[in-house]
């Protein structure tokens, strides 16, 4: 990769203020996503995974708040003044995981899809209304021309979501991120919903950041990963590499965890990661996994060391391989 | 092989207002099922939302009654056998352990209620059993007198878990019990479902909608679609050799960790099910890569396939039309 990463986060932190105290969802976080690339941030709940997603937009909630050495969108310095809103909806746009409280009840599908588009490139109500039959053909949806005076509550649950995805792609986005995108879809909607994502990712050249708990989507639709824990990145690698031969000791639990058909036997045991996730109230120092780990030594108290090569596959830990 | 739990010709309608002026239509969430639940076998049920899987659920459990069709226990009309005789021998495991445990009531005396109830022993000893369940489910003393808030989701399906076995069931029913958890957690519950299982000689009708978990537990799957069995089989032949198009669909949309398959292409299309408008003839029909003629207009029967029982004129034929082709 030569070019110059279209997005860019360098010890990003958000801190959420709680009745018991600070929380830090996200601690000193470093990525870096590339044009064209899929980059999915995996992690089980309350790991950061979904707050990284809404910092980058700007869109945290008030209790929270952001810090960060680096914020760059293509170059551009998104942590500064109102950097953000030139390209958060434009350049750069997000799909959510409820496709039911994420579209508006009151509005129509048209309304709402050229919305944003009209905002942001201007023009005639005609021309935006085009491009948003354009996607809604494009996204699957048949007779696009009437779903666009429909309103969501006429759409099935798949249908919506693919109307969010038409939604990201009006003004040509160059990041789309989506957080649990196909969660709340049935099994045989999320493998089309994930299907479609993934070719137009490619047809499109669009770079996209997927956040999820799936390990299964994670191997099937992204280049490159990156595990979270405890508001941490734990492990980078390509999608390829990261279930061939993971190092982190978490990684490698949360794939044992999980029951495999034609792999796993039926009925046998399957891994699992005792304990919990540590408090992330207050100060949390050390490797986040260490009362977890089975490698777990006294040096885990301490910072753990980079390992493997922060461009291809990086982990933080003090085994060179678990 | 006799059946332990038994449901023939099972029917749910649910009345549903569609709205100011468009009155009511009758949903038929679960629709002339069949069903045996065999003893001591994991009975998985498959299918998604709005398929009828709850709902067949809780008439298992005898919590709804059937609008038509019965249910029996052993061989006994469950409606003969009362509330208190159900609730002895067929316990339910639910999805979300955030609303099935009561906030203010400490552990122990959330698994210690159903013996309460039946009247079983003294106070103390009631505790004593409680503590012996959470004991067994993985939980310490420690947690007795705990409150459910101050519990992991993990930690709280334990407690589900032990207020169903307290009583000492025949048969477990599991609703969707792992689906609102972490799989680091979803992998514990299976490990200690399992393992009572095989200690406990239980039998488990286990509802979930992830076909990894199913092919993990169950030693048999149905798979439902608007509110019927439209294929049933033992596991292994299940996924070796799937015979419903629907099935099919389901078991390709599995995403195992395999990096470089890609998302696989169901072959469905955007059709979706809608239990209030149940086409004509097979239930699938407009979703189906394969549906010919006759599966607009007819209902395909239940066939034996050699290793189960499918519903699909094109890939279970009645022998009848086996011989005519």
């Amino acid at each position: 990769m030569t070019a110059a990463p279209i997005l860019e986060v360098e010890g990003l932190s958000v801190d959420i203020a709680t009745a018991g105290g600070t929380l830090h969802a996200v601690r000193d976080l470093s990525f870096a996503v590339n044009r064209g690339e899929t980059l999915c941030l995996v992690g089980e709940s309350g790991c950061g995974k979904s707050m990284t997603a809404l910092s980058i937009m700007d869109l945290l909630p008030r209790a929270a708040t952001r810090r960060a050495r680096r914020l760059s969108f293509d170059g551009q310095d998104l942590s500064k003044g109102r950097g953000v809103e030139a390209v958060r909806g434009n350049r750069m746009t997000m799909i959510f995981q409820e496709p039911m409280t994420a579209l508006n009840p009151a509005y129509t599908i048209g309304d709402q899809l050229t919305e944003g588009y009209l905002r942001h490139k201007g023009g005639a109500g005609s021309a935006a209304r085009e491009r948003a039959v354009l996607l809604l053909e494009k996204v699957g949806i048949a007779s696009a021309g009437e779903r666009l005076r429909q309103y969501p509550h006429q759409l099935s649950g798949g249908l919506r979501q693919r109307v969010m995805i038409a939604m990201a792609l009006m003004c040509g986005p160059d990041l789309v991120i989506a957080d649990e995108p196909t969660t709340a879809l049935d099994v045989t909607i999320q493998a089309q919903i994930l299907r479609l994502l993934g070719d137009l990712q490619k047809e499109l050249g669009i770079a996209l950041v997927l956040i999820t708990h799936d390990l299964g989507v994670v191997a099937r639709l992204a280049h490159r990963v990156a595990v979270m824990y405890a508001g941490e990145i734990v492990e980078t690698a390509t999608a390829e590499a990261l279930f061939r031969d993971p190092r982190h000791p978490y990684t490698q639990g949360l794939i044992s965890c999980i029951p495999v058909p034609g792999k796993t036997r039926p009925g046998e045991r399957l891994g699992v990661i005792p304990g919990v996730v540590p408090s992330l109230v207050g100060d949390l120092t050390g490797c986040p996994f260490r009362t977890r780990c089975p490698h777990a030594r006294a040096i885990c108290a301490e910072e753990p060391p980079h390992r493997g090569a922060p461009d291809a596959h990086a982990w933080r830990c003090i085994l060179e391989a678990a | 092989m006799s059946a332990l739990l038994s449901a023939r010709g099972l029917t749910r309608d649910f009345t549903v207002s569609q709205g100011l002026f468009k009155g009511r239509r009758t949903l038929h969430a679960v629709n002339g099922l069949d069903l045996d639940v065999v003893k001591g076998e994991v009975l998985g049920i498959v299918g998604e939302s709005g398929c009828g899987k709850s709902t067949l659920a809780r008439i298992l459990l005898g919590l709804l009654p059937p609008t038509r069709g019965t249910v029996a226990l052993d061989g006994r009309d469950i409606r003969e056998l009362g509330r208190r005789e159900m609730a002895r021998r067929v316990q339910p495991v639910f999805q979300d352990p955030y609303s099935s445990l009561n906030p203010r009531r400490t552990v122990a005396s959330i698994v210690a209620l159903p013996l309460a109830v039946h009247g079983i022993g003294s106070s103390a000893e009631r505790r004593r059993s409680a503590l012996e369940m959470l004991e067994r489910v993985g939980l310490p003393a420690r947690f007795a007198d705990r409150y459910p808030r101050e519990l992991s989701g993990g930690q709280r399906q334990r407690v589900a878990i032990a207020r169903a076995l307290v009583m000492r069931p025949e048969i477990v029913v599991c609703d969707e019990p792992t689906s609102a958890l972490d799989v680091s957690v979803q992998s514990q519950i299976l490990n200690l479902l399992l393992d009572l299982q095989r200690e406990l000689g239980l039998t488990y009708v286990f509802i979930s909608h992830n076909l990894a978990v199913v092919e993990h537990i169950a030693t048999r799957v149905a798979v439902m679609y608007l509110g019927q069995v439209v294929e049933l089989s033992e596991t292994a032949a299940l996924f070796r050799d799937p015979r419903h198009p629907y099935t099919r669909a389901l078991l390709a949309s599995v995403l195992t960790p395999e990096p470089g398959l890609g998302i696989p292409d169901t072959g469905l299309g955007l059709a979706f099910p809608d239990p209030l408008n149940p086409p004509p003839g097979c239930p699938f029909h407009p979703r189906c890569p394969d549906a010919i003629g006759v599966c607009r207009v007819e209902m395909p029967p239940l066939v034996d396939t050699g290793h189960g029982v499918a519903a699909c004129h094109v890939h279970a034929p009645p022998p009848a039309a086996a011989r005519a082709a």
